[in-house]
């Protein structure tokens, strides 16, 4: 363990013993003059979810884009700093995009299915990084879609089009997607704000369920979400990370007094 | 009943365009029916025509007067049409969806709306320009390095030129279709670890492929009713089939245009008749294929949309 995360331990007692999936080290972010990450230092341990809030704007959407570095895509956007993934500093130049995307998943804000079959949506990334049989390829899916709680849903029409769902089931599915290639992180951004309660309520415990195999990332606008699903919550403001915590210090105990704010709806 | 003067104007204006179509239509129906009568269905697989001897006395065939030995066979110009155009898409689409994706995925977003101007502008240019590009630069090339017997007029001339005619019509479609793809799809597929040609070709394709058939299907409407640039690059080709890329060839509507001077001179008027009859099959392929096209591009024939 460096001392750096033996530091972060000790500060959150009852984090003690997790070991962190990634650990983030004064991490600053820029849209072109924009500075909209300033100097964040935080761990995402393994087996966990972590949920970031805070106002729009504040960066934490920007935080997650940094994990599987989507900023790439965009010329203009920088990141400086240091996150650690499996001990490689994920930010560095050198960095194989389609490789560390392979390991950190992403789920967006609205259900994003390819126009094709279930089946096929499911093994979109599987096929792009592994050469399976249809054996493997057909319990692949299987896994995938039972983890993502769909299975039983559209077991019986895999080969029908992924379109004919609906918003929470196609939602499902993108999770069921991107675990499929088997990441170790799981990154998801306001993976429920374009859905029904009863949906939300299903992703929620479904995110529950996987943290057990992966780290969890998760950005929220939902207080009570943020409660409902996460052990350690982290609160933004203005690009700066202001408290990070267990959820439950952070919900009766902030530190904080911009935290207390927010989360008690005075401001955001 | 109130009466309402913009409703009533409106109705009547927005029924001047099918009533055009309804007029067009029965003019060359009620024009080519005694060609239609005539020359029967079998003028359609016929490779003769022949417009007969325009200066002797009429001849009366089944009460019908035309010169004698006429005879009108439109098969040579049925083949060397969707030859021409079947080409051409052949050669424009591989061309325009390179095009389109290039646009839309690998140029700066900076010197990204010129460049779809210029693609844009290439749609608006005269066919005759290119069929004089296709007279003075294309069919000297083809005739020097390609053509067998020297002569660059012909099936490939008339298709290169028509590829180049439609590339813009599909290049800007499926553009404009790309550019529509959602960004969280599109980043989609990059956070699954795809690279960016897998991006474009396995994720972006698949969601614009109605609109690229439509595009293709509107262009290869363009190519079949398209008559100047081929009838200058063409060659002409009559009474024989092509067989080869560089055989003559006649299309449709260029033949029309060829003919329409000596049919003129046709005493009895059957020749003029004819082309009339033969303007009404080049019609009815063109508005077979346009409808097509409307159907795909509204999705009518999706299937794999309507299952559920």
């Amino acid at each position: 363990m460096t001392s750096d995360t033996a530091l972060a331990g000790a500060l959150r007692p009852d984090m003690q013993g997790q070991t962190a999936r990634v650990s983030i080290r004064n991490l600053n972010f820029y849209y072109g003059e924009t500075h909209a990450l300033k100097n964040v230092s935080i761990d995402f341990p393994d087996r966990q979810t972590t949920a970031m809030i805070g106002p729009s704007g504040c960066g934490k959407s920007t935080l997650l884009r940094v994990l599987n570095r989507m900023y790439d895509l965009y010329p203009g956007q920088r990141a400086e700093g240091e996150v650690l993934i499996g001990g490689n500093n994920i930010i560095a130049p050198t960095q194989d995009l389609n490789r560390l995307r392979r390991r950190v998943g992403m789920v967006f804000q609205k259900p994003t299915p390819f126009p094709k079959s279930i089946y096929d949506n499911v093994l979109f990334g599987v096929r792009l990084h592994e050469r399976l049989s249809k054996a493997e390829m057909d319990e692949r899916v299987e896994w995938a879609l039972t983890r993502a709680a769909l299975w039983n849903e559209v077991k019986d029409r895999l080969h029908s089009s992924a379109l004919g769902l609906s918003g929470g089931q196609q939602q499902r599915l993108c999770i069921a997607r991107s675990i499929a290639v088997r990441p170790d992180v799981l990154l998801l951004d306001e993976p429920t704000s374009a859905l029904d309660p009863i949906s939300t309520l299903k992703i929620e415990e479904l995110v529950d369920e996987l943290k057990r195999d992966f780290c969890i990332v998760i950005v929220t606008h939902n207080m009570q979400q943020a409660g409902r699903c996460a052990d350690q919550v982290a609160f933004f403001y203005l690009g700066e990370l202001v408290e990070v915590g267990p959820s439950s210090q952070i919900f009766t105990a902030p530190r904080e007094r911009k935290t207390q704010e927010y989360i008690t709806g005075r401001f955001g | 009943m109130k009466f309402r003067p913009f409703r009533v104007s409106v109705l009547l204006l927005s029924l001047l365009i099918p009533a055009a179509l309804v007029a067009v239509v029965f003019f060359l129906v009620a024009y080519s029916g005694q060609a239609i009568l005539f020359n029967g269905l079998h003028f359609m697989t016929q490779i003769s025509w022949n417009l007969g001897d325009l200066y002797s006395d009429p001849v009366t065939v089944s009460g019908i007067s035309v010169p004698p030995g006429a005879n009108y066979g439109i098969l040579v110009f049925i083949a060397g049409t969707l030859a021409s155009s079947g080409l051409a898409i052949l050669i424009a689409v591989p061309l325009s969806v390179g095009a389109a994706i290039f646009l839309a995925e690998a140029v700066p977003h900076r010197i990204r709306p010129a460049l779809s101007m210029l693609v844009e502008l290439v749609a608006v240019v005269p066919s005759v320009v290119f069929g004089l590009w296709g007279i003075t630069v294309l069919i000297p090339l083809i005739g020097r390095y390609l053509s067998p017997s020297g002569n660059g007029y012909g099936l490939l001339a008339a298709s290169v030129v028509l590829a180049l005619m439609i590339t813009p019509i599909i290049a800007s479609t499926l553009y404009d279709a790309l550019l529509q793809v959602p960004k969280e799809n599109r980043e989609s597929a990059f956070a699954l670890g795809a690279t960016h040609f897998e991006v474009v070709a396995k994720a972006m394709l698949p969601m614009v492929r109605t609109t690229l058939i439509g595009g293709i299907v509107l262009a290869l409407g363009r190519a079949l009713g398209e008559t100047m640039a081929v009838l200058m690059v063409s060659g002409g080709g009559i009474n024989i089939l092509p067989t080869s890329l560089f055989s003559p060839i006649s299309t449709i509507a260029s033949f029309i245009v060829s003919q329409l001077d000596s049919a003129e001179s046709d005493p009895t008027n059957m020749s003029v008749r004819t082309l009339s009859e033969i303007a009404l099959v080049l019609f009815l392929i063109t508005l077979a294929v346009n409808a097509t096209a409307k159907l795909l591009s509204s999705g009518a024939l999706n299937v794999r949309k309507r299952q559920s």
